[in-house]
């Protein structure tokens, strides 16, 4: 079975396991492709399958009762995930501002005019430091 | 932010830490750009301070922290006037996220004895040439 037939296969059989139509059978194979397949995209079920399986052995309350839980812990592996996307999306976000006495500009241009003049003070203080250094390269050339 | 500062906050240098310390003081000039146009130059952070009339003690408790980040530094351009750094153009140990890490500071003198500091921490895959180009292009 390639990559894209698990994937296809795991959708597939979530769709029915939260649905409450898979059968044994299925959940088992449900359970052996997630145990293979290391996506990122897949943690919920897996963390949904990791938690019934603990239900399982803790318990042995009816086949609806473990569905409900499965269906609470499902809901909170998804929103976990999503908040964690959210969080990682916000991380790579751009960002471009300046902040002037505590006055907050936003203009792209008026900060891009900041960042050259800021660069320009760097380049003044490297030229000074490079013409220094050939001066004094230039002394001791002259003491040879 | 307070969340990206704290991802951030294992591998910051002292200079970052002093940009953040200082960068509501009255007079102060910060500059954040993340991601966007800056991928274009192999940079992915830069966040500047400028206080262009810094007291004498401010000014000393940011030269300290420069002088600590020298010391860290696995290569530096520094110039010293009258004891006191200048310049310095420091390549940090690379980041948590394998992204290079530069510090960059400019020390000058302003009116009334006070002086005028610019401190610069920028991250990103540009290597210290390609950085150092690129200011010069920038500059002019």
């Amino acid at each position: 079975m390639t990559d894209q037939d698990t994937h296809t296969t795991i959708d597939r059989l979530t769709e029915r396991y939260f649905a409450g139509l898979t059968s044994l059978e299925e959940e088992r194979t449900l359970r052996c492709l997630l145990a293979r397949d290391g996506s990122i995209e897949h943690s919920p079920q897996r963390a949904t399958m990791a938690y019934t399986a603990m239900m399982r052995r803790q318990s042995s309350r009816p086949h609806t009762a473990l569905r409900r839980a499965m269906s609470i812990a499902a809901a909170t592996a998804t929103a976990v995930g999503l908040t964690y996307a959210a969080l990682t999306f916000g991380a790579a976000d751009s960002e471009c501002y300046a902040m002037i006495d505590n006055r907050m500009i936003d203009d792209r241009a008026a900060v891009t005019a900041m960042v050259e003049a800021t660069l320009g003070e760097v380049a003044a203080a490297r030229d000074d430091m490079q013409a220094s250094v050939a001066s004094q390269l230039n002394e001791i050339n002259l003491q040879l | 932010m307070a969340i990206a500062f704290m991802a951030l906050g294992a591998d910051r240098t002292k200079s970052a830490a002093m940009i953040e310390r200082h960068s509501s003081a009255p007079g102060a000039e910060v500059t954040v750009i993340k991601g966007g146009d800056l991928s274009r130059y192999g940079l992915s952070e830069y966040h500047s301070l400028t206080l262009p009339s810094a007291t004498a003690a401010t000014a000393d408790e940011i030269a300290a922290a420069v002088s600590a980040d020298i010391a860290s530094a696995t290569d530096r351009e520094v110039s010293y006037h009258n004891g006191r750094i200048k310049y310095a153009f420091l390549t940090m140990p690379t980041a948590d996220d394998g992204l290079n890490r530069y510090v960059i500071y400019v020390c000058n003198p302003a009116k009334s004895g006070r002086r005028r500091v610019v401190l610069i921490d920028i991250k990103g895959k540009a290597t210290a040439r390609q950085l150092q180009n690129l200011i010069k292009i920038t500059s002019k």
